[in-house]
């Protein structure tokens, strides 16, 4: 579709390849199940939130997403780029009484708009060599010098990263998710942050191949940011703020495999960039599922307890049985276990990893494989503290007794997405093949070897979902056995915990601290700092003991990195007094300095 | 007349360079009657094509308005608030006398050099209105209370007004109404709003409305 725009430079060209169809897909499943949720959320949370823009916001992002991915023009996708960021500050801002949110909106703001800045000046880079901000006089127009492709691949890296979340750019990230109302956050972390590996992937497939060691750097990058994300999620106790970092964690995990595929492209080898980039748009895919499911149940946990705070859940399971039984769906593809969606995705990038045909790469390759299983490891122990925290045991306060299950209208689109999650799961073949088909955009392989290897990869992924059902059918008849012969004799439950207590309380429960302590140990000292007032003497009055786990990244090296700027802003600073006369008199030099000046 | 008008134009410029140097309300006040009458008589003077009805109306409306009518206003407005001096001026008044003086200078010089057509009334008008103008200006950037920034305003605006005079033959008399009383308006506005500034801080410093903001 084309239509004249009367922007310069400017044309209202939409078009869908396979690669925007992917991307076009997830936010319309995404952004259907988290309006329909919303609608339930905003209704249940009676005054918190102001419903008018709430609707307005959250339906202005999810159109400009599908507009985004459409847009065949540079302007066209920076318009929708721009308004997409700022309906989401919208949302974020939503609850703008409370001071933390509206920290997290300005924080928010400024990322998304440095990013912003730094698209703008990387187009302008493309639209001085091509002429035309038109996608496709882009991709025919002559090859960049060797400086504007460095500085036009860091341009878009920053913009798009930032976006998206990339170490050390994903600073607003574990702000402004928390702050967002919860169908808010699953549709921006479900679909938005994924917006910039779309215009990254996109982008790759306008500039061509880069060379091997950015492609490296780029896995390097992902798989650092993957391991940052998810040993920050492990120490949270904010439950949104957990999540949030999960999805800097995935973000990490998908830019890695798309490293790989520019590593495969760099190298000549089709079928590896191939497979490279379908494991990225396949793990964003699943990613923008089962995030968005899980962002949708801690809503429904929030709507319910009205906290945010993992230690005052608990017992959960027994309150609300459904919104647990879909937040378990969640848990267990979230943390790439088999017979669900999240697995299929890194699947595929750990058998790139591991194809071992350069072996001067192999160690750097299997260091990642290790890496990735690293992540992985630190994932189940996340999302068991998650669901283990929240929804098992015994409630931990008053609010979480009072706990009932969420509407309907909330649970149905809950529902949608975790059958989304079992069906890839089951069967990987339909997604592989889609996102085989949009990776085919940005490698370019040859039809015979596309359709090769995708012969080969979907037979693959088809024994991985038919494991995963044998998986769910040997569940099933496990417990069918346990039930018959629990039949006969008599039971008795206990409390969960209670580990032979007689009459447990609640307080001896585990807390998330001391269950993710085993792993997250090795932080101790400089990323968790820790406030204790040990018992002392015989009849200890008063001890406490409180840990926090502030974003080295936002808290200790931006501060730094700005300090040196704080005295150009003083100046400037210096001007704005604030008081009418000086800005007459701003006025008047003015005027005197350009008669002056002029005559 | 022309000679008369010389005069006129001169005593409008020491007017404004004696509300610089003025420390009382009531006499910046003063001054500044003094000055709208001999603006209002100035049409009166330079006119070539004598009295029409038309000049004699603007000139009537110019000398009742500035002359008495604003300048009630502010003696109202000053009664109200009980304020009789600028007491702290952001620039000590000697200091703006010499700044008045240094512009005074500029405006000749910058007259000189303005491209204008060539059949000006008389000579002084442009570099006296623009020494009123930049006079003014200077006023409201150097004083602190609200009364003496209207003050300041209206020399300003009577600098736009000589200048305008200056430039038109015949100012379509619609225009010039129209202009007057806008200005009349203003400063009833001002005022009123000087009042409620002094009721609600106690003090008609500007500086005050500074606390309003962040």
């Amino acid at each position: 579709m084309i239509y004249p725009w009367s922007l310069p430079g400017a044309v209202f060209h939409l078009g869908i390849d396979s690669l925007s169809a992917a991307f076009l897909f997830l936010v319309l499943v995404v952004g259907f199940c988290a309006g329909i949720y919303g609608e339930g959320y905003l209704s249940a949370s009676s005054n918190h939130i102001a419903k008018a823009p709430a609707r307005f916001f959250f339906a202005a992002l999810i159109v400009s997403m599908a507009f985004l991915v459409c847009a065949r023009n540079a302007v066209l996708f920076l318009v929708c780029w721009e308004i997409m960021a700022l309906s989401a500050f919208g949302l974020v801002s939503l609850e703008h009484q409370k001071e933390d949110v509206r920290k997290a909106g300005k924080l928010y703001l400024l990322c998304t708009h440095t990013g912003s800045l730094c698209l703008l000046t990387g187009f302008a880079f493309l639209w001085k060599n091509a002429g035309s901000f038109e996608f496709g006089a882009l991709l025919a127009a002559k090859p960049l010098s060797m400086f504007e492709r460095v500085s036009v691949f860091w341009l878009f890296l920053i913009g798009f990263g930032m976006k998206a979340g990339f170490w050390p750019l994903h600073i607003w990230l574990q702000e402004a998710h928390p702050a967002a109302p919860s169908h808010a956050s699953a549709a921006m972390s479900g679909i938005m942050i994924e917006m910039g590996l779309y215009g990254l992937l996109r982008f790759f497939s306008i500039l061509g191949p880069v060379s091997i060691s950015t492609s490296v750097f780029l896995m390097v990058l992902g798989l650092f940011t993957a391991l940052f994300g998810i040993a920050f999620a492990a120490m949270q106790r904010d439950f949104k703020r957990l999540l949030a970092y999960s999805s800097i964690e995935n973000i990490g995990i998908i830019l890695a495999a798309a490293g790989l595929g520019c590593y495969g492209l760099a190298r000549g080898d089709f079928s590896l960039s191939l497979l490279g980039f379908s494991a990225a748009i396949l793990h964003t895919l699943n990613h923008g599922f089962f995030k968005s499911l899980m962002f949708l149940s801690a809503g429904a946990v929030y709507l319910a307890t009205g906290t945010r705070d993992i230690e005052s859940c608990g017992g959960l399971q027994k309150i609300m049985p459904r919104v647990a039984a879909l937040t378990a769906v969640g848990s267990l593809a979230i943390c790439g276990l088999p017979p669900l969606n999240g697995f299929t995705g890194e699947w595929l990038l750990y058998c790139g990893f591991l194809q071992m045909d350069y072996r001067r790469e192999i160690i750097f390759f299997s260091l990642a494989a290790a890496m990735l299983s690293l992540i992985g490891g630190f994932a189940v122990i996340t999302f068991t503290k998650f669901y283990g925290l929240i929804f098992l045991g015994k409630p931990h306060s008053k609010s979480a007794q009072k706990a009932k299950e969420p509407s309907s209208l909330m649970l149905i689109p809950m529902g949608i997405l975790a059958a989304l999650c079992l069906l890839i799961g089951l069967f990987p073949g339909w997604a592989l093949k889609a996102a085989f088909f949009a990776a085919s955009n940005i490698s370019h392989p040859t039809p015979l070897l596309f359709s090769a290897d995708l012969q080969k990869w979907s037979a693959l992924l088809d024994l991985v979902g038919l494991m995963g059902a044998l998986l769910w059918i040997l569940i099933a008849i496990f417990w069918a056995i346990k039930k018959t012969s629990l039949k006969k004799r008599p039971t008795e439950a206990g409390a969960t915990w209670a580990c032979g207590f007689t009459s447990p309380t609640p307080r001896m429960q585990y807390t998330g601290s001391s269950y993710s302590m085993p792993a997250t140990r090795t932080f101790d000292g400089f990323l968790i700092q820790k406030e204790s007032r040990a018992p002392n003497g015989y009849w200890p009055k008063s001890s406490s003991f409180h840990s926090r786990v502030p974003d080295p990244a936002l808290e200790t090296w931006l501060p730094k990195l700005l300090s040196p700027f704080e005295g150009l802003i003083a100046w400037p600073k210096k001007i704005q007094r604030g008081k009418l006369q000086f800005y007459l008199l701003y006025a008047a030099a003015f005027l005197i300095a350009i008669l002056i000046w002029k005559l | 007349m022309q000679a008369f008008s010389q005069i006129l134009l001169v005593l409008i410029a020491l007017f404004s360079f004696y509300a610089l140097g003025n420390s009382s309300l009531i006499g910046c006040i003063r001054i500044i009657a003094l000055q709208g009458m001999c603006l209002g008589i100035l049409p009166l003077l330079i006119d070539r094509q004598g009295f029409g009805i038309q000049i004699l109306l603007i000139a009537s409306g110019m000398f009742i308005l500035k002359g008495f009518l604003i300048p009630r206003v502010l003696s109202y407005a000053i009664r109200e608030v009980k304020i009789r001096r600028e007491m702290e001026p952001l620039i000590g008044y000697n200091s703006s006398l010499l700044i008045g003086a240094f512009l005074i200078g500029i405006s000749f010089l910058l007259a000189a050099r303005l491209p204008l057509p060539d059949n000006i009334r008389t000579s002084l008008l442009v570099p006296v209105s623009l020494s009123v103008l930049m006079m003014g200006m200077l006023m409201m950037i150097v004083r602190v209370k609200a009364v003496t920034q209207v003050i300041g305003y209206l020399m300003f605006e009577n600098g736009i007004y000589l200048f305008g005079l200056a430039i038109s033959y015949q100012a379509p008399w619609l225009i010039e109404m129209g202009v007057l009383l806008d200005v009349f308006v203003a400063v009833f506005v001002m005022g009123i709003v000087i009042n409620h500034i002094a009721r609600a801080f106690d003090s008609i410093n500007t500086e005050n409305l500074t606390n309003l903001g962040d």
